[in-house]
């Protein structure tokens, strides 16, 4: 391999290090399922690793690697037609897919807000949200290790998450006035 | 529509249960109707989805790390932002040499500022070795290393760090003791006297008592060895073990140890999933096959990977990039097939074209295409919405009435394969559960109701409407029958199918989107009950994203025979002709892995015409010429059921760059298969996967070892790439069972002799 393949596995390198956690949230959107969503996120650097020949570094990466994951999304959705990768319907993914606000320009910051906002949780809050986001974890082994029931798991995780976004929008406000 | 904070609470409960999946389909609506009615909703929405992503990421690092990324070496703290998934895929994929990977390991180390040289130790000869040594190259055949750097003579003292080789194999003895032979391609990296890391290729280490606890470890697992003789396999898709001598003690990242013994293997995936599977020692070169070679090598002062063909060896050139078709006979291709989806109803229906048009379309599949097996839907909710309830009609209507299955026929069609899609709401348990992937699964007696529910469509169709069915599936990609289920299904399904009468009906599962660890551990249960395993005509899955592999042909299919169907695969890639490509590479690495009978997935029945993965489309209204759509797969689909028709009984192809050649999922440019036709012929495709644009030419040595005898072959040759639809080219001359040919970009290339004696001259 040339220099010049060597250049440009360098740039893919660095724009998917940049733009992965605009990508994966896009696909989030499009996919509530945070596993399955992940699963897609993983496939579609795999097609951005073998297409990547055909990007132009004069566009916009996010926007290419956008047109992957909708293709990927939509590929999943056709192979499994029963399954968590089904929750919204075709009109609804268009709507949402056109937002403005989708690929989350912000999603680097919004991380770092997130971080720091966890650490204002409760300790078991923070562990039983975080477990619930472990790779292949479900609710019910994360209610299993919290030792809660099922029911308090859901409620629980809605509660937190509903804290979380609550302090992560106000740190961004913050961060935006000052 | 404006919130109020009633509904945002109400939102945020729905947006909850579609992240933790327990929506009620009612639910699911109300989701759905508030996301298209407000774009407040839909703000709140996307706002909940960046959180959750933000949180999803968050784990995942947290997770990653304690030591736990892809790579053991240093990454930079730069690449930890990558999903460690997908670092461990790149990492992973740097088994093939000239794989990508490797480069953008090596890419990303300098970027941050550390020099390669932490990679390539320097060789140190015997005579300067200090007492940093660990280790001596021992012996060596035919060894081409990774870069003139790199390379070594027999006897120097090696330094820890790394040894690559690009082929060939090399003797290392550890200095405690241990003796590792390293076949080519593979990078191995030494860390101490007693211990090594092998991130790609093949080893096979013989260790003595005195050197019990050498080690080896592998981006999935360490192998410590309790004196004893054993195989390590480490590719893009994990590591294997296989123990041919004493025993060995294995421990994974997880931190779970388990001891293998004499004729033991385990197989551990890239997501750390382990599977048993039996020793094959005659895949990995030991101390008496370093000897046998390196004898040939000095007797015939050239290569051999066939024992005394000199002609054979002679003509090929194992520097160069060589596909080799092995001696011996595998899996016979019993057919070709497609899938058409259920019925959309009038105006959507096969039954509304003339009957020219049905016929042209047939021709087109079954004669011109060689497609003997068509795959059909029964969607059982429909047929069944309450128990003893069996209404086949929309099938009826579809298939049958529509002249689908007799026009089938009558143009080719042997095969009918029931795809039985759903399963009815009253089989299942109220309740979701792990055991089915957070899906309602079968309960026990919906276990029964279900087996006995799909005999007795098959025995309605049959009696009723007299269509007969060749093999039957079991609920196509379901999580709802788990795993201690499935040997059940089959028995019930086999009893009934039996007791109907239906004794010629087979029997094939699981059908699950891809050959991963969800269909390995379903099939190994049904193996896991005999008489269940008895009932199992077939083993199916599809060909998604993870496409067939040895473990499976070699675990499931091998001994005894059995066949192994990929019942879907989908090509829809954002060219046409670049579907092509990937409906042949797709198609040839099953048929290099095991795979006796292919379906595509769809011959559009129910998809709009311009649906970029049917394999032909057709638009039921069109009045003009233009309600049939033919892309540039279809082409590559047929000349590659021509070349290789039913009967065709395959070999192992196999390449010194990428070993199995796999695709999709490896940095593999070509993948290939070949074998010998029913009458006597042999036939042979290759790909260039790489893409139009910007893809590389590819020239590659074709080397069939059973045609080593044979001074000249000459094949007749066929092509499709950009523009080309299954053209003939110049004939292809195998002399001494060997051939060079170049592809372009996109290039199918298929080969094909005239019948030769079995046993040539």
């Amino acid at each position: 391999m040339g220099n010049s393949e060597g250049d440009n596995r360098k740039l893919m390198v660095g724009l998917l290090t940049q733009h992965q956690q605009r990508i994966f949230a896009y696909i989030h959107v499009l996919v509530p399922d945070p596993h399955s969503a992940w699963d897609i996120l993983q496939q579609t650097c795999l097609v951005i690793c073998e297409k990547f020949d055909e990007f132009d570094p004069q566009t916009d990466f996010v926007a290419w690697a956008r047109q992957i994951a909708w293709w990927e999304v939509r590929s999943a959705r056709q192979k499994f037609t029963r399954s968590r990768v089904q929750v919204l319907d075709d009109e609804v993914l268009q709507l949402l897919a056109q937002s403005d606000e989708v690929g989350d320009q912000a999603a680097n910051a919004r991380r770092d807000a997130l971080s720091n906002c966890l650490q204002r949780l409760q300790p078991r809050d923070r562990e039983m949200i975080l477990a619930r986001y472990e790779a292949g974890s479900g609710v019910q082994q994360t209610a299993q290790r919290s030792g809660r029931s099922l029911a308090a798991a859901y409620k629980s995780l809605s509660r937190i998450r509903r804290f979380l976004l609550d302090c992560v929008t106000n740190r961004l406000a913050e961060e935006n006035a000052e | 529509m404006t919130l109020g904070d009633k509904e945002i609470l109400e939102l945020h409960e729905l947006i909850n249960g579609a992240i933790d999946g327990w929506l009620s389909p009612t639910e699911c609506d109300q989701l759905r109707q508030f996301l298209r009615d407000s774009a407040e909703a839909r703000r709140y929405y996307v706002r909940m989805m960046h959180l959750s992503a933000a949180l999803r990421s968050i784990a995942e690092q947290a997770n990653a790390e304690p030591g736990n990324t892809a790579s053991p070496s240093a990454l930079p703290p730069s690449a930890k932002a990558l999903p460690p998934s997908v670092l461990r895929h790149l990492w992973s994929s740097s088994s093939s040499i000239g794989g990508l990977v490797v480069i953008v390991v090596v890419v990303l180390l300098v970027a941050v500022g550390i020099g390669v040289s932490v990679w390539h130790d320097p060789v140190v000869p015997l005579k300067e070795a200090s007492s940093a040594a660990v280790a001596v190259l021992s012996q060596t055949v035919d060894v081409q290393w990774a870069s003139p750097a790199e390379a070594r003579s027999v006897g120097s003292a090696i330094l820890p760090g790394w040894l690559k080789i690009r082929s060939g194999l090399a003797q290392v003895t550890f200095h405690d003791g241990a003796t590792v032979i390293v076949e080519g391609p593979a990078e191995l990296q030494l860390i101490s006297a007693d211990a090594a890391f092998c991130s790609a290729g093949r080893l096979s280490a013989e260790v003595p008592p005195p050197a019990r606890g050498f080690q080896v470890t592998t981006p999935q697992l360490t192998v410590k060895d309790l004196g004893t003789a054993f195989g390590l396999d480490v590719t893009a898709q994990g590591s294997e073990v296989d123990v041919f001598k004493g025993q060995v003690e294995l421990s994974q990242k997880a931190g779970d140890r388990q001891t293998l013994r004499e004729g033991e293997g385990l197989v551990v995936d890239t997501a750390g999933k382990p599977r048993r599977i039996v020793a094959d020692r005659s895949r990995f070169a030991l101390a008496d096959d370093l000897h046998r070679r390196k004898a040939e090598h000095a007797a015939d002062g050239n290569v051999g990977v066939q024992d005394g063909n000199r002609g054979f060896d002679k003509a090929l050139d194992l520097k160069r990039p060589t596909i080799v078709f092995r001696k011996g006979a595998r899996q016979t291709i019993s057919g070709w097939g497609a899938g058409a989806g259920e019925d959309n109803g009038p105006g959507q229906n096969f039954g509304s074209l003339s009957e020219a048009r049905k016929a042209c379309l047939a021709a087109l599949l079954y004669t011109e295409a060689h497609i003997d097996t068509l795959r059909v839907w029964a969607s059982l909710e429909s047929i069944s919405r309450k128990p003893d309830e069996v209404d086949v009609s929309r099938f009826v209507n579809g298939y049958v009435k529509s002249g689908f299955i007799k026009y089938a026929r009558d143009a080719g069609m042997k095969r009918l394969l029931l795809a039985p899609g759903g399963i009815p709401q009253y089989m299942l348990a109220k309740d979701p559960s792990p055991a089915a992937a957070g899906q309602c699964p079968l309960t026990d007696d919906g276990a029964k109701q279900y087996a006995a529910l799909i005999a007795g469509i098959l025995h309605e169709l049959k009696v009723k409407h007299n269509v007969d069915f060749h093999m039957t599936g079991i609920a196509n990609e379901c999580c709802a029958i788990t795993i201690p289920q499935w040997p059940r299904v089959i028995r019930e399904l086999r009893k009934d199918l039996d007791a109907y009468g239906l004794r010629s009906v087979k029997i094939t599962a699981v059908e699950w989107p891809n050959n991963d660890g969800w269909a390995f551990d379903r099939i190994r249960s049904i193996q896991s009950d005999p008489a269940a395993w008895a009932s199992l005509d077939a083993i199916s899955t599809h060909s998604y994203a993870m496409p067939a592999t040895e473990d499976f042909y070699r675990q499931f299919c091998l001994k005894p025979p059995r066949e192994f169907w990929i019942t879907e695969t989908e090509c829809s890639g954002p060219k046409p002709v670049d579907c092509g490509k990937d409906l042949a590479g797709h198609l040839i690495n099953d048929l290099n892995h095991g795979v006796t009978c292919w379906i595509y997935h769809e011959i559009a029945l129910n998809c709009s015409p311009d649906n970029p993965a049917n394999l032909v489309g057709y638009d039921f209204k069109a009045s003009n010429a233009s309600w049939l759509i033919v892309p540039p797969k279809y082409h590559y689909y047929k000349q590659l059921s021509s070349a290789l028709p039913a009967g065709t009984v395959l070999r192992q192809a196999w390449s010194n760059e990428t070993q199995d050649m796999r695709y999709p999922g490896s940095a593999t440019k070509y993948t290939a298969c070949g074998g010998r036709t029913a009458d006597g012929s042999w036939a042979v495709a290759v790909v260039n996967l790489t893409p139009v644009n910007g893809g590389t030419t590819v020239t590659v040595q074709l080397a069939a070892e059973e045609l080593a005898a044979v001074a000249q072959l000459v094949m007749k040759a066929a092509h499709s790439s950009n523009g080309k639809n299954n053209e003939p080219v110049a004939d292809v001359v195998f002399r001494h069972g060997v051939t060079t040919v170049t592809l372009e970009p996109d290039e199918l290339l298929t080969l094909r002799s005239s019948p030769i004696p079995p046993t040539a001259p």
